[in-house]
C-alpha cells in the first residue's frame, strides 16, 4: 500500500470490522472482474422476502415498553409468515439517553430479535445522544454500551461498524444476492460517510438500503427532505452533522446501489422519489408515529415486502399491539425497484488472441509420430493417443497452450482498468474454453489437463521436449481437469474446464509455462481431437482463459486542482464568505472530506468543488487552513486569511422632513441596527444645531424649537467598534399666524389696530401698506373672510375679537 | 469534472406526497404554518391564522433570506417573531408572485411585510440588520389591530389552539394590557403543565421565555394586586411544586432557563436542593447551577451529575466546530460552543476534581485543556480556579511542565 506521510488511514479505517470483513476492508477499493457472465440475476432468482422497519421507539422505551416488546415479538412470530429476513431500526431508540432504564427496556425488547435469530441494525437518532445540559456526548456512550459493535461481533450478518461505532452495516445473503443494510448515524458526519462509501465500494453487487434517523420532515406546508431553511428552526443536533441536502447530493446520489433511504424523527408518513446520478429512482421514506398516533406511537411499524421478481417493494403499516393496519396511500403503497439496475454489471476479462487487445497466447502440439516436427503455426492442436492410427504402437499427439502477460503490476486509483490480473489479486476462478475442430468419432476417450512446469515454445517438438510430456516430469503431478472427446450433445464443440490452481500458482510466483492437454491412452484403435488453435481464423473459437478475481486498487491521494479560495478576501461583519477547494480525485467513488482548521466541514464523492460557508461574526483577520482527505490520505489544500471589516450601523428608518410651529413638540425617532453579530449600537442626537450629539440619547424622543427657521435634527448611530452612521431630517419651524395678531406678539389687542389702519383697503382691492409692511402680511393678519382684501367685513371681525363696539 | 459529482447543487425531487392529511410541524411549531413555498399559499394561511406575510424577494439565483441562513443572537429573536406572527415566503423576483409587486427601483433583495390581501405594510431592504428588522416588526405587530387579527385565528384554528393563545398573550403584553396578558398566559401555563398536549409541551420553552420577558416589564394591571412579575413568580412556584414530585427533565430544563433569563439562577439551585436526590431531572438543571455549586465548593454535587472528561470533550467538540464555521474574536463570543465557554467549563470541572481528590482525572482534564488551548487567558482562568483548592496550582504546574 502506498505510503503517505499525511495518510489518515488510521482515522478513517481504524474501525471495528468483524472477522468477516477485516481482510477486505484493509484494501482501498475492490473491483470485481468476472469473465463469464456471473452478474447476479436478481429478478430471475430471488424469492420474495420481508424487511421490517421500526421507527422511533423512544416513547416505548420510556413509557410503553409493552408496545416495543409487541413489535419485536411480532417480528419473531411472523418470521416464517412474512419470510422476514431483516429488521431496521430508524433511531431514537430511547427518549433520554442518560436514563439507563430506558436503554434496559430497549435492550430487552430487541433481545427478542436476538433470541429469535432475526438480524437487525440500528441507526442512532438524536435522542440516543446526550446534549448540552448534562453534557454533550457526540460519542453516544450509552448507545454504544447497549447496541455497539461489540454486541454483534459474533453475528454472521453483522459486517462491521464505523470507527466511531455509531454507523454499521449488515449483509443478508438471500436467493444468491447480498442485500446490504447500511445504518448511518444521525446527520451522518463526513467521516462516517467516508466509511460508508468504503462499505459500498467493497460490495458493488449489493443493493443498498440506507437507514438514517433525521432526513425527511413532515412539517406544516413542507413534507420532504429537510431543506436548508428548516435548519434555522431546527438546527443540526450534531456538531459535525451534515444537512439532508448534502447527504443526498454528496452521498446518496453518487451511489448507484442505494435504492431507498428510510428515516424517522419527524412525526408522520411522507414519501418521495428522487433520482440518483445514474438516473435511477431513489425512494425516500419517512415513517414516525411517536407523537400524534397515541401511546407514543401505538406500535406502528413498517413492512417492506421485497418482490424482486416483480421489481417492487410492497409497503404496509401494521401495529401488532392494535392488531390493525393503516391503509391510506401514505401507509400502504408499492415502490418500483428494478434491483438489477442498482448493482454494477461485472466487467469481463478474457484472455484470447484477437479478443480485445490481447494477443499473447502461445500454442502448439507435438507429435510422437513425427518427433522433429513443430506445429506452432498450425491452426489446430491435435491431441490423440495415436496420431498414426497404428495397430501396433501408440504415437501420441500432445497440445500445449500458454497465455502470456496475464499477470501485471498493482493498480492505483487513476490507472486505467487493467487488462491483466494485478499481482495483488485474489483469484476466485479460472477456466479454459476450447473449441474442437474435430471431436472423437470412435470411442469416447478422456483428455487430461496439467499445468506445465517445463518451458516450451511454438518451435518445440516431440524430441525437443525429451520425448514428449511426461506427467510429473514436465508437468505438475496434479491433474487440473478432464474432458471427453465426443461432442455431447452433437454439435457442442465447446469444452470448458477449471484451471484455478494453475492460475493461482502463476499468481503466486510459479513460472507460467501454460498447460498441456494429454490424451487418454487406450489400446487398440480410437480417435483423438483437434482443437482450434490461436492461429485459427475465427477468433471466437481460439483457446480462451477466463479469470474471475478481485483486487485492491491502491489509493492515490486527491490532487488539489485549485487550492482554497474565498469568495472575497475582504468582507464585512455579518456577511458570510464561501471557501472553496477544487479537488481532482482519480477514483470517482472515493469519498472526499474538506477540513477547515482541522474540522470536517464538507463532503462529496469523487472530483469537483467542495465548498464551505463561514459567517464573519465580528471584525478581525481570520485564517483558514484547508485539508482534503479521501478514504486513506489527506493533502494540504491551501491557507487563506480573510479580513472582516467592521460594518457601520445601518439606519433603516428616520423621520421624514416635517413642519412644526414654534415651541410645538414633535416626536423624532430612528430605527437602526448593526450587521455585526455582537455589535451594539448607541444613538445620540444633535437637535440644537451645536454640532454636538449631546441633546438626547436613544432611538426616540420629543423636541421643540423656540424660533422659526429650518433646522436639521441629526442622529449619530455608533457601534462599539468605532462604526458610525449619521442620519438627519429637517424641521421647518414656522410662526403660525393668528388672525388679528399684526404685531405677532401672540395676542390680538389694540396694539394691532394701527396695523389694521395701514392695511385697510376696499372690497376686492389688495392692501397697499407702507413698506416694510407687505400686502401678504396684511392679508395674513386681517383677511378674516379670505377674500383677498381687508375691507369692512374684516374690520368688523377684528373688532369682535378685541371686543370693540 | 467540476462540481458535478460533489453535490451542492440542489437536485430536483419529484414529490410523490400526494396528500398529507395531518398538519404537523416542527415540535416547536405544531399545527401552525410559518413557511410557504409560494405567495398564494402564504396568503391563504396568513388569512386563516391571522398573520402577516413576510416575503423575501431575491434576484434569480440569489441567496436565501439571511435570517434563515445563519442563526445568531440577533436573528433568533426575529425568527421567533416571524414564526409567531407571519408566514415566511422566499421568492425569486422573476416568479409570478414577486412580479405582482413594484420592484422597478431594482433594490433587491427586498423584504415585504404584507397583509393576507396582498397590501404592502412595510418594505425593507433585504440586507436590513436583523435587530432593525425586529424593531419594525414589533411596531407593526403592536396595537389594537393586532389583537383582533390574532383572535380571528380562533375561527380556523379553534379556541384551544395553544399557539394562538400564546400569540395573544404576547400581543396583550406588548400592548400593555397586563390583565389580559396574565389571563392568556395563565391559560397557556395551565395547558403546558397538564402534560397531555404535545403542542403545549413543544411550545413550553418559547412560552417560558416570553414569560420571563413579561416579568421584566413588571407592569401592574388594572387589578393592582398583581403585576406581571408577581404573576410569573406564582407560575414559577407552581412549576417548582410539580418538579418536587415529578421527575420531569424537560420541565426542569425549561424552568432553569426561565430563571436564567430572569437572572435568578439561585432560585434554580434552591429547587435543586429540594428535589429528591434520585430524580434524573436534577441533571437538567446542571448548566444553570454549576457555577454556584463550584463557588460553594459543592464538588461532590457537581461530580454526581456528570462525567467531567466527557463533559469537557463535548464542549471542545462544539468549540472546534465554531472555529470552522464562525469567525469572531474570543472576547465577543462567549456562549456555549465557544472556546471561552469550553475553557471556563473545563476550569470549573478541574477545580471540582481536585477539590474531590480525583487528581488523576484532573490532570488528564488539564492536559486536554492545555492541548486545546494553552493561551495566557486559559492559564489565568485555571490559575484563578485552582487557587481555590489545595494542590490545585501544583497540579496545574505539573501538567504545564509535562505539556512542554
Amino acid at each position: 500500500m502506498k505510503s503517505n506521510s499525511t495518510c489518515k488511514t488510521g482515522r478513517l479505517f481504524s474501525n471495528s470490522f468483524t472477522q468477516h470483513e477485516e481482510l477486505r476492508i484493509t484494501m482501498t477499493r475492490i473491483f470485481w472482474l468476472v469473465i463469464v457472465a456471473t452478474t447476479a440475476n436478481i429478478s430471475a432468482e430471488a424469492q420474495d422476502f420481508t424487511v421490517i422497519a421500526l421507527p422511533d421507539t423512544q416513547n416505548y422505551s420510556s413509557d410503553y415498553p409493552d408496545l416495543y416488546h409487541a413489535q419485536t415479538q411480532w417480528c419473531v412470530d411472523n418470521l416464517a409468515v412474512y419470510n422476514i429476513q431483516f429488521v431496521t431500526h430508524l433511531g431514537d431508540v430511547v427518549n433520554d439517553a442518560a436514563t439507563l432504564y430506558q436503554w434496559d427496556n430497549a435492550r430487552a425488547a430487541m433481545n427478542r430479535l436476538d433470541n429469535g435469530n432475526v438480524p437487525y441494525g440500528i441507526a442512532p437518532g438524536n435522542h440516543d445522544f446526550l446534549y448540552p445540559g448534562d453534557y454533550y456526548d457526540p460519542a453516544g456512550t450509552n448507545y454504544l454500551d447497549y447496541f455497539g459493535p461489540s454486541y454483534y461481533m459474533n453475528e454472521s450478518w453483522y459486517m462491521g461498524a464505523s470507527p466511531s461505532g455509531l454507523s454499521n452495516y449488515q449483509i443478508i445473503n438471500y436467493s444468491g444476492v447480498d442485500w446490504l443494510f447500511l445504518h448511518l448515524c444521525l446527520e451522518t458526519p463526513a467521516e462516517e460517510l467516508a466509511w460508508a462509501q468504503t462499505v459500498i465500494n467493497a460490495h458493488p453487487q449489493s443493493p443498498v438500503l440506507v437507514s438514517t434517523h433525521r432526513y425527511m420532515s413532515n412539517w406544516y406546508l413542507w413534507q420532504g427532505r429537510y431543506q436548508d431553511w428548516q435548519y434555522a428552526f431546527e438546527s443540526l443536533y450534531r456538531h459535525d452533522g451534515i444537512r439532508a441536502g448534502e447527504f443526498f447530493n454528496g452521498f446518496v446520489a453518487p451511489n448507484r446501489q442505494i435504492y431507498m433511504v428510510a428515516c424517522g424523527h419527524s412525526d408522520g408518513e411522507v414519501r418521495q422519489v428522487s433520482q440518483n446520478n445514474a438516473g435511477l429512482p431513489v425512494h425516500e421514506l419517512l415513517q414516525d408515529f411517536q407523537t400524534t398516533y397515541g401511546n407514543g406511537g401505538n406500535g406502528w411499524l413498517r413492512i417492506f415486502e421485497y418482490r424482486p421478481d416483480a421489481n417492487e417493494i410492497f409497503v404496509r403499516t401494521h401495529s401488532p399491539s392494535l392488531n390493525d393496519w393503516r391503509t391510506g396511500d401514505q401507509s400502504q403503497f408499492t415502490l418500483h425497484v428494478d434491483f438489477e439496475q442498482y448493482v454494477l454489471t461485472s466487467p469481463s476479462l478474457r484472455f484470447q488472441n484477437g479478443s480485445g487487445e490481447y494477443s499473447s497466447t502461445v500454442d502448439t502440439w507435438i507429435n510422437e509420430d513425427s518427433g522433429g516436427s513443430s506445429y506452432g503455426s498450425s491452426s489446430i492442436l491435435v491431441v490423440d493417443d495415436d496420431t498414426a492410427n497404428s495397430w501396433f504402437e501408440e504415437y501420441e499427439g500432445q497440445a500445449m497452450i500458454r497465455w502470456e502477460n496475464i499477470i501485471g503490476p498493482i493498480v492505483y486509483e487513476g490507472d486505467p482498468t487493467p487488462n491483466y490480473i494485478p499481482s495483488n489479486a485474489t483469484l476466485h476462478s479460472a477456466s479454459i474454453t476450447l473449441n474442437l475442430a474435430d471431436d472423437t468419432d470412435l470411442g469416447n476417450p478422456e483428455f487430461y489437463v496439467y499445468r506445465m512446469t517445463a518451458n516450451w515454445d511454438e518451435g518445440s517438438t516431440w524430441n525437443s521436449m525429451s520425448g514428449g510430456i511426461d506427467v510429473g516430469s514436465e508437468t505438475d503431478p496434479t491433474r487440473l481437469a478432464t474432458f471427453l472427446g465426443d461432442n455431447n450433445p452433437d454439435g457442442n464443440a465447446w469444452r470448458t474446464f477449471d484451471v484455478t490452481p494453475a492460475v493461482q500458482a502463476w499468481l503466486g510466483g510459479s513460472p507460467n509455462y501454460g498447460i498441456c492437454i494429454l490424451p487418454q491412452r487406450i489400446d487398440f484403435n480410437d480417435d483423438g481431437i483437434e482443437i482450434h488453435s490461436s492461429e485459427n481464423g475465427n477468433v471466437a473459437t481460439r483457446p480462451a482463459l477466463d479469470v474471475a478475481f478481485d483486487y485492491a486498487v491502491l489509493n492515490t491521494p486527491p490532487t488539489i486542482t485549485t487550492p482554497l479560495w474565498p469568495s472575497t478576501l475582504t468582507a464585512y461583519e455579518g456577511e458570510d464568505v464561501e471557501l472553496s477547494v477544487d479537488v481532482s480525485e482519480p477514483n470517482p467513488t472515493d469519498p472526499i472530506i474538506l477540513y477547515i482548521n482541522e474540522f470536517p466541514v464538507g463532503y462529496g464523492t469523487g472530483s469537483g468543488v467542495v465548498n464551505h460557508f463561514v459567517l464573519m461574526e465580528d471584525e478581525g483577520e481570520y485564517t483558514f487552513i484547508a485539508e482534503v482527505a479521501d478514504d486513506e490520505a489527506s493533502v494540504p489544500a491551501g491557507e487563506i486569511t480573510v479580513t472582516a471589516l467592521n460594518a457601520n450601523p445601518v439606519i433603516t428608518e428616520i423621520n421624514e422632513d416635517l413642519t412644526v410651529a414654534i415651541d410645538e413638540p414633535f416626536e423624532f425617532h430612528v430605527i437602526a441596527g448593526d450587521p455585526g453579530i455582537y455589535d451594539t449600537i448607541t444613538i445620540r442626537w444633535d437637535l440644537d444645531l451645536d454640532g454636538e450629539y449631546d441633546d438626547f440619547t436613544g432611538s426616540a424622543g420629543t423636541w421643540s424649537y423656540g424660533e422659526a427657521g429650518v433646522r436639521l435634527a441629526r442622529a449619530q448611530v455608533t457601534d462599539n467598534d468605532g462604526g458610525e452612521t449619521l442620519g438627519q431630517f429637517s424641521v421647518n419651524v414656522q410662526y403660525i399666524f393668528t388672525f388679528g395678531d399684526f404685531d405677532r406678539d401672540e395676542d390680538v389687542d389694540l396694539d394691532d389696530y394701527a396695523g389694521l389702519y395701514t392695511c385697510r383697503s376696499g372690497p376686492d382691492v389688495m392692501p397697499q401698506p407702507t413698506p416694510p409692511t407687505t400686502a401678504m402680511t396684511c392679508l395674513q393678519a386681517f383677511d378674516f373672510d379670505s377674500d383677498s382684501d381687508v375691507d369692512l367685513a374684516d374690520v368688523s371681525e377684528f373688532q369682535l375679537q378685541i371686543n370693540l363696539p | 469534472m467540476k462540481a458535478t459529482s460533489i453535490g451542492r447543487i440542489s437536485t430536483f425531487c419529484a414529490l410523490l406526497t400526494l396528500s398529507v392529511p395531518s398538519a404537523l410541524g416542527h415540535p416547536g411549531h405544531f399545527y401552525s404554518a410559518f413557511h410557504a413555498e409560494d405567495l398564494a399559499t402564504a396568503y391563504a394561511h396568513a388569512s386563516d391564522e391571522g398573520k402577516l406575510v413576510f416575503a423575501y424577494i431575491k434576484k434569480p439565483g440569489g441567496n436565501d433570506c439571511p435570517y434563515l441562513r445563519w442563526v445568531t443572537p440577533k436573528t433568533q429573536p426575529v425568527l421567533d417573531l416571524l414564526v409567531l406572527e407571519t408566514i415566511i415566503v422566499e421568492l425569486e423576483s422573476d416568479t409570478p408572485g414577486a412580479r405582482s409587486f413594484d420592484l422597478t427601483d431594482g433594490h433587491l433583495p427586498a423584504i415585504l411585510l404584507l397583509t393576507p390581501a396582498g397590501e404592502v405594510v412595510h418594505r425593507l431592504p433585504g440586507d436590513t440588520p436583523p435587530d432593525a428588522c425586529r424593531k419594525i416588526l414589533l411596531r407593526e405587530l403592536t396595537g389594537p389591530g393586532t389583537i383582533e387579527r390574532i383572535q380571528s385565528a380562533f375561527v380556523a384554528m379553534g379556541e384551544d389552539h395553544i399557539f394562538t393563545r400564546e400569540r395573544l398573550a404576547r400581543a396583550y403584553a406588548r400592548n400593555g394590557e397586563t390583565d389580559r396578558a396574565i389571563s392568556a398566559y395563565k391559560w397557556c401555563v395551565d395547558h403546558t403543565l397538564a402534560q397531555n398536549n404535545a403542542s403545549a409541551l413543544a411550545r413550553r420553552p418559547y412560552l417560558f421565555h416570553a414569560l420571563a420577558e413579561f416579568a421584566k416589564i413588571s407592569s401592574p394591571g388594572e387589578n393592582r394586586s398583581i403585576t406581571s412579575a408577581k404573576f410569573v413568580d406564582q407560575q414559577l412556584a407552581r412549576i417548582e411544586h410539580v418538579l418536587q414530585y415529578y421527575d420531569d427533565s424537560k420541565l426542569a430544563k425549561d424552568y432553569a432557563e426561565l430563571n436564567h433569563v430572569l437572572s435568578q439562577d439561585e432560585r434554580t439551585l434552591a429547587l435543586f436542593d429540594r428535589m429528591p436526590a434520585d430524580f434524573r431531572s436534577r441533571n437538567a438543571l446542571f448548566d444553570r447551577i454549576i457555577d454556584q455549586l463550584i463557588n460553594a465548593k459543592r464538588y461532590d454535587d457537581v461530580l454526581a451529575l456528570i462525567t467531567p472528561l466527557e463533559a469537557f470533550r463535548g464542549e471542545v467538540a462544539l468549540a472546534r466546530r465554531r472555529i470552522a464555521f464562525r469567525a469572531a474574536g474570543d472576547s465577543q463570543a462567549t456562549g456555549r460552543g465557544t472556546k471561552f465557554f469550553a475553557m471556563h467549563r473545563g476550569a470549573l470541572l478541574a477545580e471540582a476534581l481536585i477539590g474531590s481528590q480525583r487528581n488523576a482525572e484532573a490532570e488528564m482534564l488539564l492536559a486536554e485543556m492545555l492541548k486545546f488551548d494553552s493561551s495566557d487567558e486559559t492559564i489565568d482562568t485555571l490559575t484563578t480556579r485552582l487557587a481555590r483548592v489545595e494542590g490545585g496550582l501544583a497540579a496545574l504546574e505539573s501538567v504545564e511542565e509535562m505539556s512542554q
